[in-house]
């Protein structure tokens, strides 16, 4: 099972390294000192027994580093290298880190401020069930449109929609209009909509107080009206 | 004696191999049972012996393990690990193979 042998190798080398890199200077030192004690038991003094012994064995450096080349990680710890040696450049001249950290941070920051606020308003701030699944029907062209707007649908033609559809859970729609409230001697201007009365049960929203509107409600066309309060908490 | 032979790097790792087929070895073991069996004809640059003692070690062909040696310090021995052993007998085949070629066309007359 050669890859037990290796998946072996690949850990040492990962955990053990400094320790592998010891023994290999151990080993090639090993190796040298016996073949001087070779060379001085065959005669030589021991300079000349260095020297010989060296001369067989070729350069000691280039053969370790050719021996290091083998294990695996190398381009980790080429990296590992060479980000301590970046990071000691930038002891180094710390004017220009501070700059340099300075400009990415603004640039980061600012980027990530402004996706975060788009993130909340566009994606998030819908406080109703599966936000993420609403879809807005819009009818483009010359002949749609009427009176109350270029981009509006009548509403037979959302009934048609509604009824027909084969691809939504649920339709409604609505319309804005300004409303007068008249609260005893107060009056006052506020926004409302018409609303069909799908848009409470397909949204998910429900009533904190009463009831909401239902689909019953859109049965008979100016039944009994009925109409919602938001209550809007100020932080 | 002749100039020292240069060795093509796959034939130095089937003498390695072989050397420890026959038992764990530290290196310089190696070196000198290679330059001894040899007659002296394969004059190994003795330290090139480790770059490929560490690459068969990484691919999984051979093992080590560091223990007391004969003279008491401590050394790194080889051995071959199972698949080590299969492979040997494969390249040895190989070898064969390709010198037997080689001997036949170099022996024409």
């Amino acid at each position: 099972m050669r890859w037990l042998a290796q998946l072996r190798m690949l850990m040492e080398m990962l955990f053990r390294r400094g320790t592998a890199r010891e023994r290999l200077d151990e080993e090639l030192r090993f190796h040298i000192e016996r073949q001087i004690a070779e060379n001085v038991a065959a005669g030589m003094d021991a300079e000349e027994a260095r020297y010989a012994a060296l001369r067989a064995f070729g350069n000691p450096g280039v053969l370790r580093d050719e021996a290091r080349a083998t294990w695996s990680w190398n381009w980790l710890e080429s990296f590992w290298n060479d980000l301590r040696y970046a990071l000691r450049g930038f002891r180094r001249t710390p004017l220009f880190t501070v700059v340099a950290v300075l400009s990415l941070a603004f640039g980061i920051g600012a980027n990530a401020a402004i996706f975060s606020l788009l993130d909340q308003v566009l994606l998030k701030f819908l406080p109703v069930k599966h936000p993420e699944q609403l879809v807005l029907v819009a009818m483009r062209g010359q002949q749609y449109g009427g009176s109350w707007g270029a981009d509006h649908i009548s509403y037979p033609i959302y009934q048609a929609f509604r009824d027909h559809n084969q691809v939504f859970s649920g339709m409604f729609c609505r319309y804005p209009l300004a409303v007068t409230m008249v609260n005893g001697s107060h009056t006052e201007r506020v926004d409302a909509e018409l609303v069909s009365g799908t848009y409470f049960p397909v949204l998910g929203v429900g009533a904190a107080l009463g009831r909401t509107l239902t689909p019953d409600d859109d049965r008979v066309p100016g039944g009994h009206p009925v109409v919602m309060l938001t209550i809007r908490v100020e932080v | 004696m002749g100039k020292p032979s240069d060795l093509v790097q796959g034939t130095l790792d089937l003498l390695i191999m072989k050397t420890i087929s026959l038992g764990p070895r530290h290196g310089w073991a190696i070196a000198r049972r290679i330059q001894q069996v040899s007659a002296e004809v394969l004059q190994v640059q003795q330290g090139s012996l480790y770059p490929a003692l560490h690459r068969l070690e990484q691919q999984g062909w051979i093992k080590a393990r560091w223990a007391e040696s004969e003279t008491g310090r401590q050394a790194k021995f080889y051995s071959l690990t199972a698949a080590g052993r299969r492979q040997l007998e494969a390249e040895t085949v190989n070898w064969k193979r390709l010198s037997g070629a080689i001997n036949v066309i170099v022996s024409e007359t």
